[in-house]
């Protein structure tokens, strides 16, 4: 395929995919979320050429999901929209061939795939309230924060 | 030059901003199930590496020269090496005056796997370093940077990213000079063997004339015809083929403004036509820039006087508060029995002072005025009765100017848009007068 054509399907798709990251939570979201939901397409059509529209589209669609009614595979299902959505968007100009990017995002998708599984199975789990899981809870956020926070350290040291 | 560092990517900023935004939602709203729109993109984040890459970009900018004319192409190759970089984008930034040749070809991405690939398990083969190549072309004269390359590169899962702007050196882009011929020559020509047919007799080819044959003359100058018509042995004369001196002085004053750069590429296209002319005939040429501080550069012959010129011309266009003296303006430079051929749109009052006293010094002057436009008259009725008024007194001054120089014999010829400088030119060429 032409570079070209190939780069322009890969943008329309992009379009296609925010607006219906945006359009999603309608069917589930009251009348009011549909003017917000029309700025939000606008902020798709602009992200082309405004870096802060995908982000403004974003925000758009989760305050109407926020205030939706939409179940629990509907919110994963938009979880997965925005998440591909913000990895597309991400599409370097100029590249001749945009599948071999477009295959280099997959993993991550695919970890985001794994992370909602991981939520939608806890959501399954009835576990009743517990003080122990408030502490194992926190104890796996401060071990998570001392993981990360070495890294960034190193990081500024190795700095010039 | 090398990239500052690396950076949280506009696409880490984003997921992050989503996740965020989703679990202050749930929090908010109480509604747990607003955590799945947080997972993927928190799922997407674990999976980018912590740890920012070590090696940073490096770009090689070159041009593949450092001056050309108007309208040739110069080629921008840009090489980046270091960095294990999964995507890098090099794009071209150019200038206000410069046209890419292809402008689809102004951003190149390249993907590579340095960043999934361990350090400790090199590649194979190293991999090709990614570079572009651009070809632009000034469109207009001067000495500035073609622009600017912009090489931004990500690693990590798009995780981090860097970027590096290089601005391009400086191009001297010189004027182009139009074909014209050099048909104009002072009254009063050099001592020195040209093309030009003096007024003198001598070795040239033009016919000069007849006269008795004397001992010593050549027998190729024996007029047959006429010495058989007079009975007595006559040879032909020839002028003299003398070489001229030509000094071009370019009027540089005035504020900065369209106008006023519209004059001086009028002026700056004029003189290098003009030049070339006469430097292609073995001719001197020299130039006289007045505007700011006053600069000169001396006649002399050869292309390469051409390119010593276009180099001072290059400088005519930087603005100065500092009043010419043309007195200062020495002999070498303004040589006695110089053609002086002044570009000036006759704006400023300092240049018509300027030409007044070239003149007085005896040097033969040609004045072409470069104005092409005129004041703008509003079209509003009220006040474009005022600006027509303010516009006739303008035209009248205009002309008042130019009859003042007319009488101390200074010709001004006007150049309008469109004309040719040859044409311009004519109703001065006339033959010089032989000296029988």
């Amino acid at each position: 395929m032409n570079p070209v054509t190939a780069m322009r399907l890969a943008n329309i798709a992009t379009v296609a995919l925010g607006l219906l990251t945006v359009a999603w939570p309608l069917a589930w979201a009251p009348a009011w979320t549909y003017a917000l939901a029309g700025l939000g397409g606008l902020a798709v059509l602009a992200a082309a050429r405004w870096g802060r529209g995908t982000a403004l589209a974003v925000t758009a669609a989760i305050i109407c999901c926020a205030v939706s009614t939409a179940g629990i595979a509907v919110l994963a299902a938009e979880g997965l929209l925005i998440l591909g959505y913000l990895l597309v968007t991400g599409l370097p100009a100029g590249l001749p061939r945009p599948g071999r990017w477009l295959r280099g995002q997959l993993p991550l998708l695919v970890a985001g795939l794994i992370a909602a599984g991981a939520v939608l199975a806890a959501f399954a789990v009835h576990q009743p309230a517990s003080a122990w899981l408030t502490v194992a809870a926190l104890a796996a956020a401060v071990a998570a924060y001392l993981i990360a926070l070495p890294t960034l350290r190193r990081s500024r040291r190795s700095r010039p | 030059m090398t990239s500052p560092g690396w950076s949280a990517s506009a696409r880490t900023q984003r997921l992050a901003t989503a996740a965020l935004l989703a679990l202050v939602a749930a929090i908010l709203t109480g509604h747990v199930a607003l955590v799945l729109l947080a997972a993927p993109a928190l799922g997407a984040l674990a999976l980018m590496p912590r740890r920012r890459p070590g090696a940073e970009l490096a770009v090689d900018v070159t041009l593949s020269g450092s001056r050309c004319f108007e309208g040739e192409d110069v080629t921008i190759t840009a090489a980046v090496r270091g960095g294990p970089v999964e995507e890098i984008m090099i794009s071209l930034e150019p200038a206000p005056r410069v046209t890419l040749a292809d402008p689809a070809q102004r951003v190149r991405t390249f993907l590579g796997d340095g960043a999934a690939r361990p350090a400790a398990r090199p590649a194979a083969r190293p991999a090709a370093r990614p570079a572009a190549r651009w070809v632009v072309r000034a469109d207009r004269w001067g000495r500035y940077s073609p622009g600017a390359v912009l090489v931004s590169g990500r690693a990590g899962r798009g995780g981090f990213q860097t970027s590096v702007r290089v601005e391009l050196d400086p191009l001297e882009i010189f004027p182009r000079a139009v074909r014209m011929r050099s048909r104009l020559v002072p009254a009063e020509l050099l001592r020195r063997i040209g093309e030009h047919t003096g007024r003198a007799v001598g070795e040239g080819v033009e016919f000069a004339g007849l006269r008795p044959y004397v001992p010593g003359d050549q027998l190729r100058d024996v007029n047959r015809a006429v010495s058989i018509r007079r009975g007595q042995l006559h040879v032909n004369q020839r002028a003299a083929a003398r070489a001229a001196d030509l000094v071009v002085v370019i009027d540089s004053l005035g504020g900065p403004g369209q106008v006023a750069d519209r004059t001086l590429d009028a002026a700056v296209h004029g003189a290098a036509a003009l030049v070339t002319a006469y430097l292609r005939l073995a001719d001197r040429a020299g130039i006289v820039v007045l505007g700011g501080a006053l600069r000169w550069l001396g006649p002399a012959h050869g292309m390469r006087q051409f390119y010593r010129i276009a180099e001072l011309m290059l400088r005519a266009r930087y603005d100065s508060f500092v009043a010419p003296d043309v007195g200062r303006v020495p002999r070498t430079a303004l040589p006695p029995g110089a053609l002086v051929v002044v570009f000036s749109p006759l704006l400023d009052p300092r240049a018509f002072g300027a030409l007044t006293d070239l003149r007085q010094r005896g040097f033969p002057l040609i004045v072409v005025d470069t104005l092409r436009d005129e004041p703008p008259v509003s079209p509003r009725p009220a006040q474009s009765r005022r600006d027509g008024l303010a516009l006739r007194l303008w035209r009248l001054d205009r002309a008042a100017t130019r009859a003042a120089l007319r009488d101390l014999g200074v010709p001004v010829l006007r150049w309008d848009a469109g004309a040719e400088l040859d044409s311009v030119l004519a109703p001065l060429r006339q033959p010089p007068a032989v000296r029988r």
